[in-house]
């Protein structure tokens, strides 16, 4: 079920009205919000509600084993073990293709004939993100920073609650669980800012993201040899404005329909295309994930509290992994480790906190560098194959091919998007606070027309976010 | 039981506590009743509803066949909706921007359908 349909549409009002009419009984409302979740995880196929239920079980046992014992290495031990089996669900569903195939490869090229059997596997939809949130419910509770739930259905609840399951935000266990103690108060939902934030996020998605794809990057990425440097540069650029307003569209839904049902996310993109560096680009860019990666790898390598080449390893390693993360082909991992490498280049230049003096022409090349070292690695990250890439890099010689792309539509769309990165950062509460003390009847106007606006504005059909493989 | 977390965690917790709240996009919002949220999301249904009558008679249409009665009675209905919103002119609104909008993409564009506009 996509968030930009009817579908969802109807099923969310019969959440919303179900959801706070079962308010006074808080263990049927978790119970309803469970039941709610599988069914919208089950619309794309039912079988994977299992996978889902059995993620959530392992970790609510281990995070009681957990509590459990005060043996230090007990604890580990049981950790591991959770650990493992996240890793290994997500590893068999992910990873096995890609392993046999490249394992195959490589047994073929060195005069090897035999063929490891190779399985044609169904990725679960969202199977990252719910396993790393099961990840950090039960290191959490191994920390001690917070207490394992007694609740099987504040667990469940948590890794499977709708907004957020196929394609985050990666909500933390320490934000989520403790709303889950407590029921939503009624007179306190976040009404305006959820409504901004779903239309908002609505508009990025139908209009922008969509006809950028279906305007000028499919076509692009699908044969790059054909066109020229101009159709080629806007393409690149096309991309990322595409997967910035696919995937912060989906964060901003998620986060709007969670406050109007009481619950509270966090932001998950911050204007990520004004950085002036890579490391700040991941202080912008899905936060979640790489606030995730901070937090349950990069600090327990050692973090930078180690030697500067070890920090600079770990760093690496970091983005390497993230990589990973995104998918099992070797497009992603040269993606990360494209960022994996900046990382430790930037560090050499790194001069910490010191203040210093800001001057405009600095800034404004420094965000020309950093976007544009990010659409060089989008090449890779988007393309089927490295060829495929090679190709795209190669095609920018083609000096004589006729632009194809540049209409006002798409020169607009790109533009457009790489400026609202410019507006104030707190552009979205400004707006807030202007529409927050209107009438209910005309705020409902409002949104309702916006809704149907954006609805008309967009091509037919919704194409899939594009965070849902991975 | 279970274990007090060290130094290095509690300074970590502290650290994600002060992030959390410099990420919380309701931190400046204003809180409000869910009645008014609820009055908020039954006037924009009925906007949709008016306004884009097509479309939901489209999607009534294309339900899933093993839905049955309920299938046939929300057919029936949207039609029957759609007809009225037709006939008053309300669906003209979403046809304007549709095409408006469409219009603004084909300029300079080569995409077929946009050959004629």
């Amino acid at each position: 079920m996509l968030f930009p349909t009817l579908d969802f549409g109807v099923f969310f009002l019969v959440v919303f009205v179900v959801g706070w009419a079962v308010r006074h009984y808080p263990e049927s409302r978790k119970l309803f919000l469970v039941a709610a979740s599988y069914f919208f995880y089950g619309y794309w196929d039912w079988r994977f509600c299992f996978l889902l239920a059995g993620n959530s079980a392992v970790n609510y046992a281990t995070g009681l084993l957990i509590e459990a014992t005060d043996d230090r290495r007990r604890r580990r031990w049981i950790l591991g073990v959770g650990v493992a089996l996240n890793l290994a669900t997500l590893g068999f569903f992910k990873y096995y293709g890609f392993f046999v195939e490249s394992l195959n490869d490589l047994m073929f090229s060195v005069g090897l004939e035999r063929e490891l059997p190779f399985l044609e596997i169904v990725l679960p939809v969202g199977i990252s993100f719910f396993t790393f949130q099961g990840i950090s419910y039960i290191v959490d509770v191994n920390r001690g920073v917070i207490p394992a739930s007694r609740s099987i259905l504040n667990v469940f609840l948590y890794i499977s609650f709708f907004p957020q399951l196929v394609a985050g935000p990666i909500v933390r266990a320490q934000v989520m669980m403790p709303q889950l103690e407590r029921p939503p108060d009624p007179s306190r939902t976040m009404a305006a800012m959820g409504l901004l934030l779903i239309i908002v996020g609505l508009f990025k998605k139908v209009v922008v993201a969509n006809y950028l794809a279906t305007e000028i990057v499919d076509a692009v990425f699908f044969d790059p040899l054909a066109y020229g440097p101009v159709d080629l540069t806007l393409a690149i650029w096309g991309y990322a404005i595409q997967i910035y307003c696919d995937f912060s569209a989906y964060s901003d839904i998620a986060i709007g329909v969670a406050a109007l049902l009481g619950y509270r996310f966090q932001k998950n993109f911050r204007q990520p295309y004004r950085a002036e560096s890579i490391r700040e680009l991941w202080r912008r860019w899905h936060i979640s994930l790489s606030t995730w990666l901070r937090d349950y790898l990069y600090i327990p390598l050692g973090g930078s509290r180690v030697g500067p080449v070890r920090m600079r390893i770990n760093l690496f390693l970091t983005m390497f992994l993230g990589g990973i993360w995104h998918g099992a082909a070797w497009t992603y991992i040269f993606w990360g480790t494209l960022h994996g490498l900046a990382m430790v280049v930037e560090s050499w230049f790194d001069r910490g906190d010191r203040p210093r003096r800001r001057v405009l022409w600095r800034s404004a090349l420094a965000v020309f560098f950093t976007f544009n070292f990010n659409c060089l690695s989008f090449i890779f990250f988007r393309s089927e194959t490295l060829g495929m890439a090679f190709d795209y890099l190669g095609a920018f010689g083609n000096l004589g091919a006729e632009v194809m792309f540049a209409t006002p539509l798409v020169l607009s769309l790109v533009f457009g998007g790489f400026a609202v990165h410019f507006l104030r950062e707190d552009w979205l509460e400004r707006v807030e606070a202007r529409i927050r003390h209107l009438p209910p009847v005309v705020l409902g106007m409002l949104a309702g027309l916006a809704v149907v606006a954006i609805a008309a504005m967009g091509p037919e059909g919704v194409a899939p976010f594009i965070y849902f493989q991975f | 039981m279970g274990a007090q977390p060290s130094q290095k965690v509690i300074e970590q917790t502290e650290a994600f506590q002060r992030h959390r709240a410099e990420l919380d996009p309701f931190l400046e919002a204003h809180p409000s009743p869910v009645g008014k949220v609820a009055a908020a999301l039954t006037i924009a249904a009925l906007i949709a509803a008016v306004i884009g009558s097509g479309p939901l008679a489209a999607w009534a249409f294309n339900l899933p066949l093993w839905l049955g009665g309920v299938r046939e009675a929300a057919v029936a209905v949207t039609s029957a909706w759609d007809g009225a919103m037709i006939d008053i002119g309300m669906s003209e609104v979403y046809t304007f921007i549709h095409e408006a909008f469409h219009d603004l993409r084909c300029i300079g564009s080569e995409s077929i359908d946009c050959i004629g506009r």
